[in-house]
């Protein structure tokens, strides 16, 4: 009878939701509360067994979200009747979701609970409703592959990847690619395990065993990484075992097109694998450069704009030093780049070959730009005093000798530093007279 | 390094298009990984000897523990005085005809003086009155009565009911359907503002921390007071740390004081270096103040536009830069005694129509990129050019969310990763890095009951720490503490689960009983929406301050849990030293796996739930041994967490701050002179009441009920009326069953229809959505009748005799009906089965309405029978026939060519006629249709009406959407021999 209120308190959000859609301003949509008291309207909600099924789950809630474990155990053995109130399919398969998300949290923080317990709990929710069982099957074996149980992983993901109902509806054949997509990672894995096992003299990509778990888990891993999204783990398997059996020429497709597809969300981590990959294999400079050109388009704060800096710098191009400039110059505005003392030697290789080169009239143009905002940003008072308490002296070091190149004077920051430079040197010089005075006494005592 | 870039993300799916999943519970925050990978996947060849692989998950299971120092908050202001405390009770909107019943109570000047005035002349509540003016002297009493209670039956006067009718609708100024829905919306607005306004974003309660030595700190605490929040308080505090490390707050002097005009929604504040500014948001202006350690605050700038603020942020990485947005869409910045600045305008939102006017601007990583949210999701925009703009976030399917999930917060967290942002919605938590817009790093389901208006972030104080992150909520004070690593070297992971902390509502519980009345007003001043709130972590403390919309301060403590145990490895006995060391603890512990893993035996459900039924009562037995114990006193936590009020020993100091608190409390609220009003009852009243002397025979009588009644109940036996000597019931004849046939209207039918439960059937029918389904049967029927045909073609005599060829179709139809009338009866059984149970499962039915069930009942089981045996009956009447007489059925299908007559008269019904569609049809009925439509086909028909002819009183009960759809089923499949109509079937 549950699930009549339960369908009625989501009636009722949508209700308010349709009904507000023709006026001004929106309602907020408030999550579907299954533990909240029942309103005393209405026939059904007086059933007493909803009344109380909801204080059980409201206490059970309570002592979760306080980590009472103990307690939560109590309440939700009462809980697991809701299970029984089976008038209601697509009810039931929510109360089984619930069960098996409380249960499991449950289980974690138990101090004794065992991997049979576990194992029982996703095998019997699984197949509670249909809805839930890709999603449970693929949460159960997250939960041996973190045990360590990776042969019944495997096990469980199979059967999941064989299991067929009806219709299935679109979250549902989201897990099944995901599915999918671990089975071939599972695969890989094995692949590499037998790859460590066989011995150096045998012929590596002879091996049929080896050679037939590759083909299955390029295949999945291909048609994964073939999908819009981010695929890190399943990326690096797929060009691992393609660089080992020699086919670079489908890694670098595979990679350009994790990189480069419009339809993929901008990940770093693949302009980073491709980078790297293009030069493990010795691609030339230049193909290096406009790879992480079109990184610094897309993420100018990623570490590898150190490497493009370099890279720019190795070529005798005017136009590629002023760029190296700029990147640097970019990347130190960021936060995460601001204090970070190989960035600002970078920038000083940079200003100091162009002072060499007597390109003064390019750091004055990027400087113009840019004055207003690092005067505040790198060269304020505080920023010098911090600079110089962190012990970051080397780097003090290095801005003033970048200041210097361009022909900056900023008395802000170096003011503090020499204030505190000063009073620090005369408590070195204290302590010295301390000691040549304790010195002196010493001897003195000595002498008498 | 904070510059790098995690090697691996976890996997995840982009995804285009608007959110579909609808929001089913809101426990989804438990018991998932989300995604695993595997550590060291690319380097498993260089190692070689890696067996076995480590997997990591995006939802750890272990964080770190923090637990209570004490089981309820502590005030740290004394109560204010002026305060204003509203109802915190839910507005609800079906309550307006209270609402205007107090209106036209209390503002009866407002609410008739019209009508009033124009009827003047002609009532009077003088004595002396002239023929032409009424008296109302007579209701003096009446509306003196309606400041009580009082029984409306009772109270009822013909008189003012007279005059209701007469006057009621010209009475009122404001009409009153005009009244009541506009005061209907009001309340719909109301609630659905003391539910969720986003005014508060946010949060209006600040800490600086000032400085900081080996003992103590110094802070200033920042927050808005007042009767209407409209004070800025600058408060300096004082934290020292005890010997065991617990710090303890001091307000150090008298606060420094501002007025504002309005009440102070939000208060920003930036890094602290040798001083800082703050940044206060009211409704129409914003105003900075500058703060510095020996000096006091100053106000620097204000500024007041005609649109609403909704947002005003400070800037992390520079001083003296601001950024504020209006309800407009407009964001600007601000740079104090400089002006502002516009960078971005807004006129809709930003990825689809979510009709909100709710702007909120907050920096990133770099300082002159900004990220610009409303409703729909967040963007970053470069405020150097003017068409610079990057997702960082949207509402959609990539991030999983729900329908109808709504940003409701966005937060830099520029102190625990540079390249942070926290997105918070009714439903979740995302952290969002910039440099991979749209997909979240991390995603938690925070199961708060109300949004999550306000965050803070703390930082990890060395490196094994987590990032912690609180959530607080406004409405239900609710504050949640989420932690997670990573976002540098390692991919984003949670630790542990969700944690809730102390809410000052709960508080009560924890200490000694007030008197009942003060004990209201306590608990409705602590009800109080939360307006904000902070924490502050030093060592293995975190202090968390909240500020109520009282205006109140309390703050609680929690202290890390760090035992050798926490190192010692995955399930360590740290619960045990949690936990208060009980007797039965194994007992229960041991018990409690025993459940489970019974529930997980494949043993029967029935049992299984029987035994965890009576495992589950033991269980609460000993949980309340559990929380009975005294908690462990060297760490001096209550885990069990109960709801008992707190012993007076325990924790005696708490006890006593909160004593002087509800003093103050008491003591303010004592000084308002609220003083209900009693009406005075009149004894003489109730002596008249006195009960007239009976007649002897009437007592007797009485006495003797009594005595039986007694007897019985001690028997635990049921009296009979008949027994007793009370007079005769009238009892009311059980109304003869209604025959849904002598209905012929839509509505009826449809409710005959629905109370056999065959409702949506008769949908179908009437709307003629199964038709494809009668198609498809049609068609298979005409397939089968093909074969036949051509099986029957094979004997040449049977090839060119057309009796035989009708006879096939007529077994082609026989086999239809059955296998229909085969499916049909199955599921009308099953649901009949149903409806029976679900007759028996609700008890309250049951006995409220014993007739009707019985009826019910009784009608179920003659159905069946009904449903079944006649037309059963009828169809092997029909194969016999077709057997034994070939020339009867040869006529049938001519019994339907004069139909153009049947139609006229009924337009509800069937076309055709059949013999089998006359069963559901009362005799009368029957008789009217053979007379005008069956002239040529009289000995089937009559043959038929003998052979139905005992089952109509039974066929009336069936009801009649299952048969005339079995019969247009039939029809359609007689039809079927028939050209004319296959354009009316659809062909």
């Amino acid at each position: 009878m549950d699930d009549i209120e339960a369908e009625l308190n989501i009636a009722e959000t949508h209700a308010d939701f349709t009904q507000d859609e023709s006026e001004h301003r929106q309602r907020l949509k408030r999550p579907v509360q299954l533990h909240s008291p029942v309103k005393d309207r209405g026939i059904f909600t007086a059933s007493y067994f909803l009344k109380c099924n909801r204080k059980c789950l409201k206490l059970l809630r309570e002592a979760m979200l306080h980590h009472q474990w103990q307690e939560a155990v109590g309440y939700f053995n009462s809980y697991i009747q809701t299970l029984e109130a089976k008038t209601y399919h697509s009810y039931q398969s929510v109360v089984a979701e619930i069960l098996w998300r409380l249960g499991i949290e449950i289980l974690h923080h138990l101090p004794n609970a065992s991997t049979e317990d576990f194992n029982g709990l996703y095998e019997q929710l699984k197949n509670v409703g249909v809805i839930n069982f890709s999603k449970i099957s693929l949460e159960h074996c997250y939960h041996l592959l973190l045990n360590g149980q990776m042969d019944e992983a495997k096990r469980q993901l199979s059967i999941a990847e064989s299991w067929r109902y009806g219709k299935t509806s679109r979250s549902q054949s989201l897990s099944k690619t995901l599915i999918t997509a671990y089975c071939g990672l599972l695969d890989y894995l094995i692949w590499s395990e037998k790859k460590s096992s066989v011995s150096e003299n045998e012929e590596l990509s002879s091996n049929h065993e080896m050679h037939s778990y590759f083909r299955q888990a390029s295949v999945t891993l291909k048609d994964i990484i073939s999908l819009p999204g981010i695929w890190d783990p399943f990326v690096l398997s797929y060009i691992n075992m393609l660089e080992f059996y020699k086919q670079e020429e489908s890694a670098l497709e595979a990679l350009e097109n994790y990189a480069y597809n419009k339809e993929f969300p901008s990940n770093p981590n693949a302009h980073a694998y491709l980078y790297q990959f293009l030069k493990r294999h010795n691609a030339p400079e230049e193909k290096l450069i406009s790879t992480l050109r079109i990184l610094y388009s897309l993420v100018p704060s990623h570490e590898l704009m150190l490497e493009l800096c370099n890279l720019l710098l190795a070529t005798l191009e005017r136009s590629d030093t002023e760029e190296a400039l700029t990147v640097c110059m970019d990347l130190l505005e960021f936060s995460s780049w601001k204090t970070d003392v190989r960035a600002w030697e970078c920038l000083y290789r940079i200003l100091k070959k162009i002072r060499q080169k007597k390109w003064q009239e390019m750091i004055q143009k990027e400087w113009k730009v840019r004055r207003s905002l690092w005067v505040p940003l790198h060269f304020r008072d505080f920023i010098g005093l911090k600079d110089w308490m962190d012990n970051h002296k080397l780097m003090m070091i290095i801005k003033k000798d970048c200041l210097r190149i361009i022909n900056e004077n900023m008395r802000e920051y170096l003011r503090v530093a020499a204030i505190a430079e000063k009073e620090v040197l005369q408590q070195v010089r204290m302590k010295r007279k301390k000691k040549q005075h304790k010195i002196q006494m010493a001897i003195t005592e000595l002498m008498n | 390094m904070d510059g790098t870039f995690p090697h691996q993300l976890f996997p995840h799916f982009y995804l285009d298009g608007p959110p579909d999943v609808k929001p089913k519970h809101c426990y989804s925050g438990w018991g998932t990984y989300e995604r695993v990978f595997p550590v060291n996947a690319e380097q498993c060849d260089g190692e070689g000897a890696l067996n076995r692989h480590r997997f990591e998950s995006q939802h750890t299971v272990r964080g770190e523990e923090w637990v209570q120092l004490k089981p309820a908050v502590t005030p740290f202001t004394p109560p204010h005085k002026d305060a204003k405390v509203y109802s915190t009770d839910l507005v609800d909107p079906l309550d307006f005809p209270e609402q205007m019943k107090y209106y036209y109570q209390h503002y009866c000047m407002d609410a008739f003086s019209t009508t009033g005035r124009l009827l003047e002349e002609n009532f009077t509540y003088k004595s002396d009155q002239s023929k032409d003016v009424m008296s109302l002297r007579w209701s003096k009493d009446f509306v003196k009565g309606l400041n009580y209670k009082r029984c409306e039956f009772g109270k009822s006067s013909r008189k003012v009911r007279h005059i209701h009718r007469l006057l009621s609708d010209v009475v009122t100024d404001v009409p009153q359907p005009l009244l009541c829905s506009l005061l209907h919306e009001e309340l719909t607005y109301q609630s659905e503002q003391q539910q969720f306004s986003a005014d508060a974003t946010g949060g209006a309660l600040a800490f600086l921390p000032l400085y900081e030595t080996e003992k103590g700190s110094d802070g200033c605490l920042i927050y808005s007071s007042g009767a209407l929040m409209d004070k800025i308080r600058f408060h300096r505090v004082v934290q020292e740390y005890k010997d065991d490390g617990t710090p303890t707050f001091n307000m150090a002097s008298e606060p420094v004081v501002f007025d504002l005009n309005a009440s102070a929604r939000q208060i920003s504040c930036g890094n602290f270096e040798n001083s800082v500014i703050v940044a206060v948001r009211s409704d129409y202006f914003s105003g900075v103040w500058f703060v510095c350690d020996k000096r006091k605050p100053r106000l620097m700038d204000v500024i007041q536009t005609k649109e609403r603020f909704s947002c005003v942020t400070v800037s992390p990485h520079l001083p003296n830069e601001i950024v504020v947005a209006n309800e407009q869409g407009a964001a600007y910045m601000w740079t104090p005694n400089k002006g502002l600045q516009k960078f971005r305008e807004e006129n809709a939102n930003l990825y689809f129509n979510a009709k909100s006017t709710w702007r909120w601007c907050d920096f990133s990583c770099h300082p002159r990129v900004l990220v610009y949210a409303d409703r729909t999701g967040a963007e970053l925009t470069d405020i150097r050019s003017a068409d610079c703009n990057h997702t960082l976030f949207r509402i959609g399917r990539t991030p999983a969310c729900l329908s109808g999930e709504r940003v409701i917060l966005v937060k830099y967290l520029g102190n625990l990763h540079p390249h942070h942002h926290l997105i918070n919605t009714q439903f979740s938590s995302y952290i969002m890095d910039e440099r991979v817009p749209s997909i979240p790093m991390l995603k938690w389901d925070h199961m708060m009951d109300f949004p999550p208006i306000f965050a803070y972030a703390l930082p990890p104080k060395s490196h094994s720490q987590s990032c912690k992150l609180l959530l607080g909520a406004q409405r239900s004070q609710e504050i949640m503490l989420l932690q997670y690593t990573g976002g540098r070297q390692h991919a984003c992971q949670t630790q542990g689960s969700i944690q809730k902390l102390l809410c000052p509502k709960d508080s009560l519980s924890h200490l000694s009983l007030q008197l009942p009345h003060n004990r209201r007003i306590a608990q409705k001043r602590l009800n109080s929406p939360a307006a904000g709130f902070i924490a502050v972590q030093n060592k293995d403390f975190l202090s968390v301050f909240h500020l109520t919309d009282t205006a109140d301060i309390f703050y609680q403590t929690l202290k890390l849990q760090t035992d050798q145990t926490t190192t010692d490895g995955q399930y360590p006995e740290q619960t045990a030293s949690v936990e208060p060391t009980v007797g039965d603890d194994e007992n229960l512990q041991s018990q409690t796996n025993n459940n489970i893993s019974e529930n997980n035996s494949e043993t029967e459900g029935r049992q299984v739930i029987d035994s965890v039924d009576n495992d589950a009562l033991n269980n609460l037995d000993a949980n309340e041994n559990v929380s009975n114990e005294p908690p462990n006193i060297s760490t001096g936590i209550n885990p069990s967490g109960s709801t008992k009020p707190l012993k007076q020993s325990k924790y005696p100091d708490l006890q006593l701050i909160w004593n002087v608190w509800f003093e103050f409390l008491f003591k303010n609220s004592a000084d308002k002179k609220w003083l209900p009003q009693f009406r005075r009852i009149y004894i003489a009243d109730i002596k008249c009441l006195k009960a007239t002397k009976q007649d002897k025979l009437e007592e007797d009588q009485w006495t003797r009920l009594r005595k039986d009644l007694q007897e019985v109940m001690r028997k635990k036996d049921l009296l009979v009326h008949g027994v007793t000597y009370l007079p005769h019931l009238n009892v009311v004849q059980i109304p003869d069953p209604v025959d849904p046939e002598d209905w012929p209207d839509d509505v009826s039918q449809r409710m005959a229809a629905s109370w056999e439960g065959n409702w949506k059937s008769w949908w179908e029918d009437k709307l003629g959505l199964n038709r494809d389904k009668k198609i498809a049967n049609l068609r298979q029927k005409r397939r089968r009748e093909k074969q036949a045909r051509s099986r029957s073609r094979t004997s040449l005599s049977g090839s060119f005799a057309s009796s035989v060829s009708n006879q096939d179709s007529l077994s082609g139809w026989s086999s239809a009906a059955s296998q229909y009338l085969g499916s049909d009866e199955e599921t009308l059984e099953k649901s009949q089965a149903t409806d029976i149970e679900e007759w028996k499962s609700r008890p309250e039915i049951c006995n409220k309405s014993p007739i009707l069930l019985r009826r019910f009942l009784n009608q179920q089981s003659v159905e069946k029978e009904a449903v079944i045996s006649p037309l059963r009956r009828l169809e092997q009447e029909l194969v016999r026939s077709s057997k034994s007489q070939p020339s009867l059925q040869v006529k049938q299908p001519t019994s339907s060519t004069p139909n153009a007559t049947v139609e006229k008269d009924s337009v509800d019904h069937p076309t055709q006629v059949t013999p089998l569609r006359k069963l559901s049809i009362p005799l009368k009925r029957c008789k009217e249709f053979y007379l005008s439509s069956l002239p040529t086909s009289q000995t089937s028909t009559q043959d038929s009406t003998t052979d139905g002819g005992f089952s109509v009183p039974q066929a009336r009960l069936l009801s009649p959407v299952s048969s005339s759809k079995r019969a247009s089923q039939i029809r359609s499949s007689s039809q079927a021999s028939q050209p004319k109509k296959k354009s009316r079937m659809g062909f």
